[in-house]
């Protein structure tokens, strides 16, 4: 079985990880690639590592034709102004822009500050995160990409929250500098970003919406703050639990999670450099590896998830998410183990 | 009650199953391969393991 695929919006880094994956995925015919800025111009003058893997040009968004999955990967708010027209091309569209993550659209507004522009299609689409919603992924025509921050916020504390043990958590995310996008910024150019340390989201971040809309209404807060790293999110979480736990408690908690998810590692090793998640090890892969410790003293929880933004946190997802979605090997395309070291 | 040593036994750090190729001795050392803690088999039979004493070190920090 082959399957074709286009994509909306091939300029930035989450196309271009798309387009690397791909162009590696066993089944997968890659169609068109719009960019209206790039249009006529070689794929790999966006992306220089897919040189020699793909010779294609970039097309203008109007041209693209009917396939059997649409990747749209515009800004925020560009996708579902025109969603009916792209549901209209691809059998079946993902969407990795924040536009259909939320199911509610009074949620929606309160997050995003403006009224969705197609609020009826919100409850259609299936949130893209499979360890979320494999279920509701099979077959379906509509998907949403997940958010970065958010998947690696929901995978720390996934197996907490079904266990029903969580009294308050606050997230503390360290994040690279790819999740800021293709498109240079005031606090992205070099002599600002790099070396830094600086926290731009205290409190009240826009993902805290999706974490709670997979794990249900928990007592959640989290801060943000971009260090010198290209690629990776480090999810740190700060869990006051419902009742005491111990190590044994969580490693039960998290086999039973995550014991059968093909892209999900526990690494909560005793001793050595590598004995919790570090966004450095999944540098390019589909893993999301979570770890725990519980502090004796306190009681508190410490659960951890480290990701690659534009992998697990975007187009990894998708790809995983797509396969689910027409019945291909679930891991298809996503077999990279990371670099180390990287 | 059979004295058969059992070649499989529960990590006492995360109850993952620690098995061994051949009858393990007393005092032996082995590793967990999920948790990675150092494991001592402190009895034969039943087949017991207990942490083992680690040498601290900053990993880096």
């Amino acid at each position: 079985m082959t399957v074709t695929a286009s994509i909306v919006g091939g300029t930035g880094f989450t196309g271009g990880e798309l387009l690397r994956l791909l162009v590696g995925h066993p089944e997968v015919e890659i169609g068109q690639v719009s960019s209206r800025k790039s249009a006529g111009k070689p794929l790999h003058t966006s992306h220089p590592n897919l040189r020699g893997h793909i010779d294609r040009l970039f097309c203008v968004p109007e041209e693209i034709e009917a396939c059997d999955v649409l990747f749209l990967c515009m800004p925020h708010g560009k996708a579902a102004a025109d969603i009916d027209h792209w549901r209209a091309i691809g059998k079946c569209v993902i969407d990795l822009s924040a536009d259909f993550r939320l199911r509610d659209p009074a949620v929606y507004e309160q997050w995003y500050g403006g009224v969705h522009p197609a609020p009826d299609i919100l409850m259609h689409a299936v949130y893209g995160l499979p360890e979320i919603s494999r279920d509701s992924i099979r077959g379906t025509p509509l998907i949403s990409g997940v958010g970065c921050n958010a998947t690696a916020m929901t995978l720390a504390l996934l197996p907490l929250a079904r266990a029903g043990l969580i009294e308050r958590v606050v997230a503390d995310i360290k994040v690279g500098s790819s999740e800021s996008g293709a498109e240079p910024g005031a606090g992205s150019n070099h002599a600002v970003r790099a070396r830094t340390a600086r926290t731009y989201s205290p409190f009240g971040h826009r993902h805290i919406a999706e974490v709670n809309q997979s794990l249900g209404p928990i007592d959640l807060d989290a801060t943000v703050t971009a260090i010198d790293m290209v690629r990776g999110v480090l999810c740190t979480a700060h869990v006051e639990p419902k009742e005491p736990v111990t190590t044994r408690d969580l490693w039960k908690l998290y086999r039973e999670t995550y014991g059968e998810e093909p892209f999900v590692r526990i690494v909560a090793d005793r001793t050595g450099p590598g004995r919790f998640p570090d966004p450095r090890v999944v540098v390019g892969s589909n893993h999301a590896d979570v770890g725990f410790a519980v502090d004796e003293r306190s009681g508190r929880i410490i659960a951890l998830c480290a990701i690659d933004n534009l992998v697990k946190g975007a187009a990894g997802s998708a790809v995983q998410a797509m396969n689910i979605a027409l019945g291909l090997e679930e891991h298809a395309g996503l077999g990279f183990p990371g670099l180390h070291p990287a | 009650m059979s004295d058969t040593i059992t070649t499989q036994a529960a990590c006492p750090e995360c109850d993952a199953p620690v098995g061994f190729e051949r009858e393990p001795l007393s005092g032996q050392v082995s590793r967990c391969s999920d948790c990675g803690v150092e494991l001592e088999v402190t009895c034969l039979s039943p087949l017991t393991l207990e942490v083992a004493p680690e040498i601290e070190e900053d990993w880096g920090e």
